[in-house]
């Protein structure tokens, strides 16, 4: 059984790993921005801390996880966050171009592209990246504090920089959606739901959307939640295949037969269990199998109107990602 | 037959709405059980897929059903290094759909009625004529004797005629000219027809620009190079440099049809003032600097003074000649100046690619150049996808040990390796080497035997090694 380890204290976290710190240290290249190794410690304790939560990951864990981290990059993170001179010479040498480089890319995919406005909103993590002085206890609080070393530090800073964008869309009270800014299209369109029950409804339809529901509810149970995000991607967020596979590192070929083949399963799992006998179970009684030209009336009904809620089968993350076994 | 391809329709269409359904189900759900969004380490992680299976499939079944995140992810990927190949592709495909426009590729909200379905199976067309469109500009620019070599069916190079060959220039020049353009052709030269093939142009429009030859040869794929020391140029000044290329490789076209000869449409492009020889220097400058070959553009430029007119007529004969295919990227009646544009874009492409480098196998290969971009071709350069640069500086000489480890260097200390052929780390540079500034050198060279040991040599001629992938590094 193997010592569990507490990341909540710093003073543990060193005891712990006294001999691997300076090896961590010497690693991450710290000495250059002349970061002690307490110092970087702390960051790989906060870091560590993160990842793990309240759990007590044993030793062996946490050494692979700090093997896995960008330790150079947390090493120049956590030396800005001290506020070393030499650190910060080679962040602002080595990241302010990048920065506004991003920044740009942001606007320019919302239509404002403007240098003057990349620059300012890649200046605006400046501030926040030095850091500044809480009141209750006085001590200064750099946002590099939040790097964990899990990303490039390029990423990360991206990544903060498309969260102040995102976040400043959506808090900016425009009736326009981000989507819409973003492409700078029409507003997006809603789809119409108006269910267009006929004057003379097959007595069935009932039943047979209660059949496509539960069917399809078996479905989506089943979809990976790459396979999910996929589908918002793609008929949610309007994503091209491209972009898709940008996001996932995927070619957009490969994206392509995703959704083709999640298209086919979706609709033959839904037509197989419309055409199996569902037999009776807790009351309810035995439901027989649809045949071929019931299931297409099915299928109708179904596109047609649409009166599902498919919340219960799509919201429940965990189960999605460990997809019950039929 | 035709019941079954109906079947077929019908199931497609249904997949299709089922999807879509779906999808918009997606959208409606509450993110309140998708519990809390990811700071932004995570997202960062997991846009470089730096987490563990399990933890990417929790956080894919938040992104799922988080819009805000994932138009954070969006927005992350979008600030990526765009690819090249996408920027050139987008904005030839542009230029084409200003003339002929045979699809849309936009990507509005206002497309959203439209069947998506259709969208990705024609999508593919956007590229090919992007490419297209690239070929054909580049065939355009590119000087005639490697047109030979490919066959290409159109070409905006015109031909002299057979009877204007006194108009060619003197012996001596000549003789130079045929160390890259092959004498036979001149011998062979059909009689002038409306619409040349690139297999009868002239030899005479010899090429002057060694940049169009390396462009040619990154384009097969055959031949590796990297920027030698003192190669480097300053981006701004290359930039001002290709402001003045298009005049001066205009006025190194030699081919001279004769003036009466040209359309009545390019009598007023055939009027331009005569390109300064200067310009041509410059170029040629840009082109190679200090190679023999630029010295003999030089000479040749300066043997023949007032070709510029010629050039002119050369290129929009070319265009009327070509007529279809080559009047959709460059117009006749288009004016000198928009021509001009559009070679300097061909031109600014060219530039963007400083490393070309050929795995021992051949069959991997990487480009690298202004920006930090990066690209990689796995068929020995017929397609190329571009890969996540670890900088942003330009990259200026690069080695590929094997067909999964590559060393990149270039500007500002930027050092970069791949040994998986995939993802680039970008590694620190000596500590001796940052400067009181932050600058830090450019590193002009690089030699590597496998993915831990190279030797990477500064502007400054010194050079430093590592063994243990660039962790530490010993000056020699």
């Amino acid at each position: 059984m193997p010592k569990e380890i507490f990341l909540a204290s710093l003073d543990e976290f060193l005891a712990q790993y006294a001999r691997l710190v300076g090896a961590w240290h010497a690693e991450a290249m710290g000495a250059r921005w002349g970061l002690s190794e307490v110092a970087f410690a702390e960051g790989l304790r906060r870091s560590a801390g993160k990842r793990f939560g309240g759990a007590q990951p044993a030793p062996s864990e946490v050494e692979a996880y700090v093997k896995s981290l960008h330790l150079e990059d947390l090493a120049l993170a956590c030396a800005c966050s001290e506020g070393l001179e030499k650190a910060w010479e080679f962040f602002i040498a080595h990241f302010r171009q990048d920065l506004r480089h991003a920044a740009s890319a942001m606007l320019r995919g919302s239509g404002r592209a403007d240098e003057a406005r990349a620059e300012e909103l890649a200046d605006s993590l400046y501030a926040e990246l030095y850091g500044v002085r809480s009141s209750a206890d006085g001590r200064r609080k750099s946002l590099f504090e939040y790097f964990h070393g899990r990303s490039k530090l390029s990423t990360w800073l991206r990544a903060v920089l498309a969260q102040k964008q995102v976040d400043m869309f959506r808090t900016s009270g425009r009736t326009v959606s981000l989507d819409d800014e973003m492409e700078g299209g029409a507003p997006r369109e809603q789809a119409a739901r108006t269910a267009s029950v006929p004057a003379n409804p097959d007595p069935d339809r009932g039943r047979y959307l209660g059949r496509f529901d539960r069917a399809l509810a078996a479905a989506l149970a089943g979809l990976t939640p790459r396979e999910r995000l996929i589908m918002a991607s793609y008929y949610v967020d309007q994503l091209t295949l491209a972009e898709i596979g940008r996001l996932l590192r995927e070619h957009e070929s490969t994206v392509s037969r995703h959704l083709e083949r999640l298209r086919r399963a979706l609709r033959e799992s839904v037509t197989q269990a419309l055409q199996r006998e569902i037999p009776a179970c807790n009351g309810r009684p035995a439901e027989p199998a649809l045949d071929v030209a019931q299931t297409e009336l099915a299928f109708e009904y179904a596109i047609q109107d649409w009166p599902f809620d498919l919340s219960v089968a799509l919201s429940a993350p965990e189960a999605a990602a460990e997809p019950p076994e039929e | 037959m035709d019941s079954q391809d109906r079947d077929e329709s019908k199931i497609r269409r249904r997949e299709e709405m089922l999807a879509r359904r779906v999808g918009e189900a997606l959208d409606q759900l509450k993110t309140d059980g998708a519990g809390e969004c990811p700071d932004a380490d995570v997202i960062a992680a997991f846009a470089e897929q730096g987490l563990g299976p399990g933890e990417s499939a929790q956080w894919e079944a938040h992104f799922a059903a988080c819009a805000r995140c994932r138009k954070i992810l969006r927005v992350l990927a979008a600030s990526a290094d765009t690819p090249l190949a996408e920027k050139e592709v987008a904005r030839l495909g542009e230029l084409v759909s200003t003339v002929q426009a045979p699809v849309e590729i936009t990507k509005g909200a206002s497309d959203r009625g439209r069947t998506r379905f259709f969208d990705w199976r024609m999508r593919w067309l956007a590229p090919a004529l992007g490419v297209a469109a690239v070929l054909v500009v580049w065939l355009a620019m590119k000087p005639p004797w490697r047109a030979t070599d490919r066959g290409a069916p159109t070409t905006l190079i015109a031909q002299a005629p057979k009877d204007e060959l006194p108009m060619s220039p003197p012996p001596s020049e000549a003789d130079r000219l045929s160390r890259v353009a092959p004498q036979q052709d001149l011998k062979t030269e059909p009689a002038p027809q409306p619409e040349r093939s690139s297999k009868d142009i002239s030899p005479l429009n010899a090429p002057v620009n060694p940049t169009a030859n390396d462009r040619a040869d990154a384009a097969a794929g055959l031949d590796s190079f990297s920027t030698k020391p003192g190669e480097e140029r300053n981006s701004l000044q290359a930039e001002k440099k290709l402001r003045a290329l298009p005049d001066a490789r205009e006025a190194q076209l030699p081919a001279i049809p004769p003036q009466s000869s040209a359309p009545p449409k390019l009598q007023a492009a055939m009027e331009a003032p005569a390109a300064p020889q200067s310009k041509a220097k410059i170029a040629s400058n840009v082109a190679g600097a200090g190679s023999g070959q630029a010295e003999t553009n030089e000479n040749a430029i300066g043997a023949a003074p007032s070709r510029d007119k010629q050039a002119v007529t050369v290129q929009g004969e070319a265009a009327s000649a070509t007529g279809g295919t080559v009047g959709q990227t460059i117009s006749p009646e288009a004016r000198p100046s928009a021509r001009k544009e559009q070679a300097l874009e061909v031109f600014r492409q060219v530039q963007k690619y400083d490393s070309l480098l050929k795995a021992p196998s051949g069959s991997a290969l990487w480009r690298a150049g202004k920006g930090g971009i990066i690209e990689r071709s796995t068929d020995a350069g017929k397609t190329w996808v571009s890969q996540m640069s670890p900088s942003q500086e330009d990259w200026l000489a690069g080695v590929a040990v094997s067909d999964t480890v590559c060393w990149l260097v270039g500007r500002n200390g930027a050092i970069a390796r791949t040994a998986d052929g995939a993802r680039w780390e970008r590694i620190a540079p000596p500590s001796q080497t940052v400067g009181t500034e932050g600058k830090l050198q450019d590193w002009t060279a690089v030699t590597a035997r496998d993915g831990l040991s190279a030797t990477i040599t500064a502007s400054d001629g010194r050079r430093f090694t590592t063994a243990d992938a660039g962790k530490t590094w010993q000056l020699q």
